[in-house]
């Protein structure tokens, strides 16, 4: 080390002297200390890097203002952010409401609920809760669901104020008051044939699709008013 | 650099997190001069440097919640600045072309010198020099421009260069070895050594 200089790099680390280890670091020195040619190169980088050191006076010209607007500009874009993030959220929330509405809108519209009636006594001394899809048989619900036509009468006999006691694939059996029976019969677009007395207590209503008959050990013709009557509607 | 800035700066950076914006002015007023000098020596354009400046303090100021503490904040910061600059970069296709005409900035802006000594000959004397060793380094490469102004304008730690630039320990010793050799030669040559 003694006669050879020192390399740039080894005096660069030299310089910034907690890179090297302290014997290296010392040996480098002692080199120094003898060689004219090597400290002028150290002092040399000295010099430099102290230049360097003066350039941090490089600044921006007017400090206050450069934080005040840039203080400004962190709170403008945070209120304008502020701002597209509660648009988003309220379009959002409008969003899924409508998607809500819809598919409330559309479960409603195919749901049997909407053509079944009230609470009744089936046959069977069950409670048939027309509102209730479990009082309901299976198989029934799968027909309200699939049968337009078992809809379409139910639909009918529940906006007259029928009480539905028996559904099944190919009929309804309900009761009502006599005048609501009469409105049915309207509503239902049938047509009387003939009820003649010979047939004794049956009266038998043609339609086109659906046949409508009052059933019971009652004689029908003599009910009046809001007397409540049997009823059955065979699906054809 | 010192562990007791480091400290107030988690301090700031608590305030700012908690709420209070104006905290932040603080951290602005830190490090805005690292920054401008890293950035003016990447863009050659005081006005434009100065925007640029300022965005890097609102993304920093955006991505404080991100920022996680296993670094000191003025390191997190230098990354971010060294990517912005990096991104500033490729948006721009180019930067801006500017003469480093020896005989003056062709910018404007000159070295803006604090110092208050009562010696007139000294301070002309000074500027100028500073005005040259400004352009001898701006002409440097890129790579060894921007770690002579980290390790050497800044006084960042290797390890802190390493982890800002994403190069390893023996890279930056020798990127720092043959920009310094180079700015050496160069300033030699016009009489400043």
């Amino acid at each position: 080390m003694k006669n050879k200089h020192i390399s740039f790099s080894k005096i660069s680390d030299l310089y910034d002297d907690n890179i090297i280890s302290r014997t290296e670091r010392e040996s480098l020195r002692d080199h120094l200390s003898l060689c004219e040619e090597c400290r002028r190169e150290y002092a040399n980088l000295d010099r430099m890097l102290k230049m360097l050191h003066g350039m941090d006076s490089l600044g921006i010209m007017d400090e206050p203002a450069f934080i005040a607007n840039t203080i400004a500009v962190i709170k403008q874009r945070r209120a304008a952010k502020k701002r597209r993030s509660v648009m988003r959220y309220s379009s959002l929330s409008a969003i899924a409401a409508t998607i809500i509405v819809a598919v409330a809108v559309i479960v409603y519209i195919h749901s049997p609920r909407l053509q079944r009636g009230r609470v009744a006594e089936g046959p069977e001394g069950r409670r048939v809760d027309s509102r209730d899809a479990s009082t309901v048989s299976m198989n029934n619900y799968e027909v309200l669901r699939t049968n337009f036509d078992i809809g379409k009468v139910l639909f009918i006999l529940d906006k007259n104020n029928t009480v539905i006691s028996d559904i099944s694939d190919s009929y309804v059996v309900g009761e009502t008051g006599m005048s609501n029976y009469r409105r049915l019969k309207r509503e239902l677009n049938m047509k009387m044939h003939g009820t003649p007395l010979g047939k004794a207590h049956r009266n038998v209503l043609e339609t086109r699709k659906f046949n409508l008959e009052l059933i019971g050990d009652d004689w029908p013709y003599l009910a009046e008013g809001d007397q409540t009557v049997k009823f059955r509607v065979n699906i054809k | 650099m010192a562990g007791m800035t480091d400290n107030s700066d988690l301090e700031i950076v608590d305030r700012v997190l908690a709420g209070d914006v104006d905290s932040f002015s603080e951290i602005i007023s830190r490090y805005h001069g690292k920054i401008f000098r890293y950035v003016y020596s990447k863009i050659h354009n005081y006005d434009e440097a100065v925007d640029v400046t300022q965005e890097i303090f609102v993304m920093v100021f955006e991505s404080l919640p991100s920022f996680r503490r296993e670094s000191k904040l003025y390191t997190w910061m230098f990354s971010i600045m060294v990517n912005y600059c990096k991104n500033y970069r490729k948006r721009r296709g180019r930067y801006r072309l500017v003469s480093l005409d020896r005989s003056g900035s062709a910018e404007g802006y000159e070295v803006h010198i604090k110092d208050e000594r009562q010696d007139p000959e000294k301070d002309v004397l000074e500027m100028e020099s500073l005005r040259m060793l400004k352009e001898e380094l701006f002409q440097l490469p890129e790579d060894y421009r921007e770690i002579l102004i980290l390790r050497d304008l800044e006084g960042l730690a290797y390890n802190e260069i390493s982890k800002i630039l994403g190069i390893n320990l023996s890279n930056v010793k020798v990127r720092i070895h043959r920009g310094r050799e180079m700015l050496k030669k160069r300033l030699a040559e016009r009489g400043l050594l």
